[in-house]
């Protein structure tokens, strides 16, 4: 957007030609600034709506009374997140547990919770990655913008200054060239602010999900632990 | 490096097209901006409009703004290029005795401007002084051309080349000069017995002179007719008698030029004067301008207020006051019913005290005797007219020029 508003007016791209090397670099920052903030916006709008779908769609299968190890072989070859790759991973730890020896039972509990954790907090900095350009972006930008334009107008002034003359033909040139910086800078900023904000709180919620599964898949697990640990028991006993 | 060329990657990675569709959008953008912004339009500059102050026709009679180079004086005054006449009257009941004028007041170079146009109407005073002079250069022109020639043309017209002319005015280089001053006809109309007198004598003059002329061109007449006559019997006489003739003919022209070319330059120097005269004329111009207590100098430089003093209330009241006294003594309110209802004169006096314009009722009403009552103070406004007002109210004029005058009927019984 701003960037190309750097070259939008046919004067204004001889203004920036005009413009001094520190405001034509501010301007050329700015607007990568912008294509970048932008990128981000797009890919992690996509990124945010495939994963609540592949949550959606995880959870209707789960919730379905597939058995679970079926669960566990259709999905463990492929790369999963959200709901998925929390389930794997507890999976992964559970068949862990029975395939040596099988008596690790008395810690399985702890170790799934600790394995859920970290899977979810892997989760959240994958949706959270990214975002902290988007800030920067949203809080310096109009700072930057602001340099480029005192730099401009000063420069302005100072050629008023060399050249005598303040009628404001010779002034307004020079003002809006510096005023375009600035410009530039809030056409960056503002997406970025409304974007960021968007992202945490979409970010926060999916979290939220992750964790309330998180606890339900633990405590599903703990009962089958339990019931296991009593079977095992029994046999034992038998 | 490594991070910024994983960005990179990620910008081009087909899963994640962000970069690729940010990149396009800005272009997009640009190419919209071009063509959208391609030119700026420029202001259309803003009409500057003219202030206008609304004034009412008092603020304008009022109106004391003046040149704003103007030196600055102390006092600023309404203008006047000629003196008011003083009407210098007691106050009533302030003064017992009569005041006499300030010499201040009557200023000495407008006493001096003032005689001298009224003696007589303005085209005279210029010529007057000259006339006479001007009288007398008058008669030489038309004067005795006539006579002369037939005397000196019949023997030879040789010897005067002069005469040659025939039209009896022309005849000599002097005259044409002569009849040109032409201010002397419009002088002699309009001119005093005095001059008259001259031109009379003058006249009188020329004729007996032509007179005498006439005789000797009579003599002359005959003399050449006699010649003509013998001119055939005796040319030798005749000869000699022609010679002898022209001889005198001769002197008499000579002597007559020369009288002549002395008036001719008289009546020139006269001329000349009366020319610079009137070229240097300071006549008092035509225009009667405005009348005020005293002539203003300069242009005013005006009050912060830009208008007059105003009258103040009690000033007011006074001032309807005394001329409701005054009016009273030609009151005589008609027998019948007061009204109850007070009417309401309109008037506009002059700075004398004079009534310029009305007095008119401006509330007529039905009510029975309203009308006599109302009428008969209009009468008794009118037959009292100039009013005698007071001098410490002439600086506000323009206030009390034209006024409203309320009768209250009550206090008439």
């Amino acid at each position: 957007m701003p960037g190309a508003e750097a070259q939008v007016d046919l004067s204004l791209i001889a203004l920036f030609m005009h413009a001094h090397f520190i405001v034509k670099l501010v301007m050329l920052g700015l607007a990568a600034a912008s294509v970048w903030s932008w990128a981000i916006i797009i890919n992690k709008t996509m990124a945010l709506r495939a994963i609540a779908k592949s949550m959606d769609e995880f959870e209707d299968r789960f919730w379905s009374g597939q058995s679970l190890d079926e669960l566990y072989r259709g999905l463990v070859n492929k790369t999963n997140d959200g709901f998925a790759a929390l389930f794997i991973a507890a999976m992964t730890e559970w068949r862990r547990a029975f395939e040596g020896s099988g008596r690790g039972f008395a810690s399985l509990q702890t170790r799934i919770d600790k394995v859920l954790d970290v899977s979810i907090s892997r989760e959240v900095e994958r949706l959270e990655s990214k975002l902290l350009v988007l800030a920067t972006i949203a809080s310096v930008g109009p700072y930057i913008g602001l340099f480029g334009t005192v730099f401009g107008i000063m420069t302005t002034f100072r050629s008023i200054a060399a050249s005598k003359n303040t009628s404001l033909a010779v002034v307004a040139p020079g003002i809006a060239e510096a005023l375009f910086a600035t410009a530039i800078a809030l056409a960056a900023a503002i997406p970025a602010n409304i974007f960021y904000n968007k992202f945490v709180r979409d970010a926060g919620k999916i979290q939220g999900r992750l964790e309330s599964f998180a606890d339900e898949f633990s405590a599903i697990l703990s009962r089958q632990i339990d019931e296991r640990a009593g079977a095992v028991q029994n046999r034992g006993a038998a | 490096m490594a991070r910024s060329l994983t960005t990179l990657k990620s910008l081009l990675d087909w899963r994640q097209p962000g970069g690729l569709v940010s990149v396009a959008g800005h272009a997009t953008l640009l190419i919209v901006g071009l063509a959208a912004f391609s030119s700026a339009k420029p202001f259309t500059p803003a009409q500057e409009s003219a202030a206008v102050d609304v004034i009412s026709e008092r603020e304008f009679n009022e109106m004391m703004k003046g040149d704003k180079k103007g030196e600055k004086k102390p006092e600023p005054a309404l203008r006047a290029d000629r003196v008011a006449e003083i009407r210098k009257e007691n106050e009533p009941g302030e003064a017992k005795k009569d005041v006499v004028a300030e010499p201040a007041k009557v200023e000495p170079p407008k006493a001096e401007v003032k005689p001298e146009p009224r003696p007589e109407p303005r085209p005279e005073p210029k010529p007057l002084p000259e006339p006479p002079r001007q009288v007398a250069a008058l008669p030489p022109p038309p004067v005795r051309p006539p006579e002369l020639k037939p005397v000196v043309r019949p023997p030879e017209p040789k010897p005067q080349p002069q005469d040659e002319p025939e039209d009896e005015k022309a005849e000599l280089p002097t005259p044409p000069k002569r009849p040109e001053p032409k201010p002397e006809p419009k002088p002699e109309q309009k001119r005093e017995d005095l001059a008259k007198l001259l031109e009379q004598k003058q006249l009188e003059e020329k004729r007996r002179d032509e007179e005498k002329r006439r005789e000797e061109a009579k003599a002359a007449e005959e003399a050449r007719k006699a010649e003509e006559r013998k001119k055939t019997e005796d040319k030798k006489r005749a000869d000699e008698k022609a010679a002898a003739e022209k001889a005198a003919a001769e002197k008499k022209a000579r002597e007559e030029r020369e009288k002549r070319e002395k008036q001719a330059a008289e009546a020139k120097k006269l001329e000349d004067s009366i020319r610079q005269r009137l070229l240097t004329s300071r006549e008092a111009p035509s225009s009667t301008g405005a009348t005020g207590a005293q002539v203003s100098r300069q242009a005013s430089l005006g009050a912060e207020t830009a208008t007059g003093r105003r009258l103040s209330p009690s000033e007011r009241s006074q001032l309807i006051g005394l001329l409701t006294e005054q009016m009273n003594r030609c009151l005589s309110i008609p027998p019948g019913a007061i009204p109850r209802s007070k009417p309401i004169v309109a008037l506009t006096l002059a700075r004398d005290g004079s009534i310029t314009s009305g007095p008119t009722l401006t509330n007529p009403m039905n009510e029975p005797g309203y009308m006599p009552y109302a009428e008969a103070n209009m009468r008794a406004l009118r037959n009292c007219a100039p009013f005698r007002i007071p001098e410490r109210f002439a600086a506000m004029y323009d206030d009390w020029k034209s006024l409203r005058i309320g009768f209250d009927p009550s206090e008439m019984q």
